[in-house]
């Protein structure tokens, strides 16, 4: 028995140890200098409270007033919930019955109104989360889309990949679906399928201007609501070529190999853009990064990095997503826990 | 049979139609290369893994038929091989899961149904029977030893 216990205890050390060589030699983030400096803002963040709940949030859809709108990933059901976390009731909606629309779609929330969209759906809903009514209507965009923000005029912007010819474009949409403007300057044709030039789309209302977060590059760009002009800027690290290969085989692309995030999340709140890096700095340790998301602050009038600072995390990844909720306030989703951050100026 | 060697039997048997499906899943996935392509880890090796892993997955599901039918000596030894290979399957989805930059899957068939977590329980499940098989096969003087057999069968016949 003695000798078989040992045996096993040996065979786990192996094991272990394979696994330790294997994360030494991949290729992941982190392992070697990134080749920047961060400049740490005199901000600190504590938790104040944190909610744990049965299934996990996809996005903040909207708010009002003390109000948060969130979505699950199932379409039919939108939870409020109060800014202090104590207070939580849902809203169901009848089903639209729109094929494709799950799991990929978005939601935006103006209550009472909603509007759920995306993925590969034809279609998109729009319901009233006082009645419950939903109803749908036709989008005429040709090819999937995601990551839609809603502007000014009740028209909608998202991110395109048509088709025919696998690239990826900015469109504009009214609230009866129709297209009313195509970008086709803002993203490169690399028929990718939009995947090398993944990122997250927001608006900024200050400004009516668009902000398009690179994930895999540190691209930002910055593009008028006619969708022109860009104006781009850069984040703070050094990558400026994607981390990303795909492998294209007719109309398909997946991934050739693992892709390595540059950024993560990001937010728009008072002119700044809030960015959720995911390198770590030379002047950073291993215990502020990993315990630690790390949040990159840059003017967005002319994309000047103004400094970071962390919010500290709750588990052993990093917080999913954060909005700022007031100027030292800000929510993050992670993983089945919503966690709202306080920031204090040292 | 004592119900001791029954639940050995039954957990290699378990093991046996584990790597069996496993590595015959894996020869028959065009896509394992690339799923292996996309794992942070094993991106370097997926040539090297793409080929050994399915046939490493066969020779311990034939070792441990061998075992079951022959040689205790060689069950135990088919059950310590299950255990690393589980174990570090298990290992690695876990660091995949929590540190990982990215999480590819590369299991094929039905295992590629389950989430990443009912992956692990899964897994965890298996590496606690090897460990549990492993404890229970018999001591050295009361194991089945296919050789030991015949040459005492020869003996008795020699002495009729």
């Amino acid at each position: 028995m003695k000798q078989r216990l040992s045996i096993i205890i040996i065979l786990t050390v192996i094991a272990v140890g394979t696994l330790y060589a294997l994360d030494k030699t991949s290729n992941a983030p982190n392992q070697h200098k990134n080749g920047f400096k961060r400049m740490f803002l005199p901000i600190k963040a504590s938790i104040v409270a944190v909610r744990k709940y049965d299934f996990s949030f996809h996005e903040l859809s909207g708010r009002k007033g003390d109000s948060l709108f969130l979505m699950t990933g199932y379409p039919g059901e939108v939870f409020c919930i109060s800014m202090d976390l104590k207070k939580m009731h849902s809203f169901k909606l009848e089903d639209p019955e729109i094929p494709f629309l799950v799991p990929r779609f978005y939601s935006l929330v103006e209550y009472p109104q909603i509007t759920i969209l995306g993925g590969n759906a034809e279609f998109m809903a729009n319901g009233n989360l006082e009645t419950g009514k939903t109803s749908k209507a036709k989008t005429f965009i040709p090819g999937p889309y995601g990551n839609p923000v809603k502007i000014k005029d009740r028209t909608f912007v998202m991110k395109m990949v048509d088709t025919t010819s696998l690239n990826a474009c900015f469109v504009k949409m009214n609230d009866n679906g129709a297209v009313i403007g195509r970008g086709n300057k803002i993203l490169l044709p690399l028929r990718d399928a939009g995947m090398i030039q993944s990122g997250m789309l927001r608006y900024d209302s200050i400004s009516d201007k668009l902000i398009f977060m690179h994930f895999y590059d540190n691209g930002i760009d910055v593009f008028d609501t006619d969708l022109e002009n860009n104006l781009p800027f850069h984040t703070i690290d050094t990558n400026v070529t994607q981390k990303i290969k795909v492998l294209r085989k007719g109309k398909a692309v997946s991934y050739a190999k693992a892709p390595t995030a540059v950024n993560g999340h990001c937010e728009i709140f008072d002119g700044n853009l809030y960015v959720r890096s995911k390198l770590k700095a030379d002047n950073e340790n291993n215990d502020q990064f990993f315990n630690n998301t790390v949040i990159d602050k840059y003017d967005l009038k002319d994309g000047k990095y103004q400094g970071s600072f962390y919010l500290p995390k709750t588990g052993s990844k990093q917080i999913g997503q954060f909005y700022f909720l007031d100027q030292n306030k800000v929510l993050a989703i992670y993983e089945n826990s919503l966690i709202i951050y306080t920031l204090k100026t040292l | 049979m004592s119900s001791r060697r029954v639940t050995v039997i039954i957990i290699s048997f378990l093991f046996f139609l584990l790597w069996l499906y496993a590595g015959i899943n894996k020869m028959m996935d065009p896509e394992f290369e690339s799923q292996l392509m996309l794992s942070p880890y094993l991106e370097r090796y997926s040539g090297f893994v793409e080929i050994t892993l399915p046939w490493a997955e066969i020779i311990i599901a034939m070792i441990l038929v061998v075992g079951m039918l022959l040689d205790d000596r060689i069950l135990l030894f088919g059950l310590y091989v299950s255990f690393f290979l589980i174990f570090l399957f298990t290992a690695y989805i876990y660091s995949m899961l929590y540190y990982s930059h990215f999480t590819a899957c590369s299991c094929g068939g039905i295992l590629n149904k389950l989430s990443w977590n009912d992956h692990l329980i899964f897994n965890i499940g298996f590496t606690l029977l090897a460990i549990l098989a492993i404890l229970l096969i018999p001591n050295k003087n009361q194991q089945r030893h296919f050789w030991q057999k015949r040459s005492s069968s020869n003996l008795q016949i020699q002495t009729q």
